[in-house]
């Protein structure tokens, strides 16, 4: 019985391991399309001069960096990358970093500069792509 | 590049060999700038004493500040003299002669701390570039005593003017053509080779604000001194692969 009971107890808890790990995962993958869906209106802002569009598409970004922005990034990277956590905190920090500055720039009517702080974003998320992904 | 133009960098190699801060203003071989002198600054600790070349530790990263306030460079002696007379490549091809290290063993010398790749460089919060000396394993190649960009792996090797081991870098690091004076001093004259400045301070626009207070401010030139310190002192953490 107390046999029958551990390896009941050890089933739920790798269970419960792997649901949080799928759990993450899609959530991961829905953040990523978010960050796309920022991204995008970030670049739309800009096409139609509109800077409330992408000052919008900033805090989207934001919100949905959250995830990746939180110096946890063992647990999301790819087994064989995981070594590469270093790497990618800089990534989401720098992303973090250009996107705080569009706003800056947008007020400053530079519209210039927050069209190149978006490609820099841009050139960060390629950046570990690259590195992770091995495009 | 045409046989003329070639021969031209080589010679003026030759020249810089004997004194490179005779030479000033910008040279140009096709349609790359190769070689800018700028204000001749001398390497000095953080109290202000000169650096003199026979006391830097062999292996060890330095960093230096060069030409501008905010352009990193790491500074090294090797373990062993370097090779002479290397013909280099920039990304677009332009042919250009790095002369070897300077020093009594000629073994000192410096390379801009920006990757031509995506630009990662030498900072303050976090470094992702910087050499890795004798027996120093790194994923970038089987090879050891070479400078490490560790965001996508570019290796180069600075024995021979940083010329691209491994990875996707485009194009050597650019070197600090540096003087060794009769009293064992150290002194930055110029860059050789494609440096990518302007590009950085295009790219890092937010970073240097926060740490230099602008890019008008990070663009500064540097006069008379400029303090060289042990990376590890400069930077709060150094990352290689």
């Amino acid at each position: 019985m107390k046999k029958s009971l551990l390896v009941l107890i050890s089933l739920l808890f790798v269970s419960n391991l792997q649901a949080n790990s799928t759990l993450e995962e899609a959530q991961l993958k829905a953040n990523m399309r978010e960050m796309l869906r920022s991204m995008e209106m970030i670049q739309k802002g800009g096409f139609y001069a509109k800077p409330a569009m992408m000052k919008k598409g900033v805090v989207n970004l934001k919100e949905a960096m959250k995830l990746l922005d939180n110096n946890h990034a063992k647990r999301y990277l790819p087994k064989e990358e995981k070594y590469a956590e270093k790497f990618a905190a800089k990534r989401a920090k720098m992303i973090i970093m250009y996107a705080e500055d569009i706003p800056i720039s947008l007020d400053e009517e530079n519209m210039d500069d927050a069209l190149e702080d978006y490609s820099q974003i841009l050139r960060q998320c390629s950046s570990c792509h690259l590195r992770i992904r091995k495009w | 590049m045409q046989r003329r133009d070639f021969l031209k960098v080589l010679a003026t190699g030759s020249v810089i060999a004997i004194y490179p801060s005779m030479i000033d203003g910008t040279l140009h071989a096709d349609d790359g700038t190769l070689f800018e002198t700028y204000e001749k600054v001398q390497l000095v600790d953080e109290e202000g004493n000169p650096i003199l070349a026979s006391t830097l530790e062999k292996e060890k990263n330095y960093v230096f500040n060069y030409p501008h306030v905010a352009t990193t460079c790491i500074l090294l002696a090797l373990p062993r003299a370097t090779d002479t007379k290397v013909t280099l490549k920039d990304e677009d091809g332009t042919e250009y002669i790095w002369n070897g290290g300077v020093g009594k063993e000629k073994n000192i010398v410096a390379y801009s701390g920006i990757c031509p790749h995506q630009l990662t460089h030498v900072n303050k919060s976090d470094t992702f570039i910087s050499y890795l000396g004798t027996g120093k394993k790194t994923m970038a190649c089987k090879q050891d005593n070479v400078i490490v960009c560790g965001s996508h792996l570019s290796a180069y090797d600075p024995q021979k003017g940083c010329k691209v081991i491994a990875g996707p870098a485009p194009q050597p690091l650019a070197s600090v053509v540096l003087e060794h004076h009769e009293d064992d001093t150290l002194w930055a004259v110029a860059i050789l080779g494609n440096d990518k400045f302007q590009q950085f301070f295009k790219a890092f626009k937010p970073e240097l604000k926060e740490q230099f207070g602008g890019k008008r401010k990070a663009k500064k030139m540097l006069k008379n001194t400029t303090t060289t310190l042990a990376l590890a002192d400069y930077t709060k953490e150094v990352i290689q692969y």
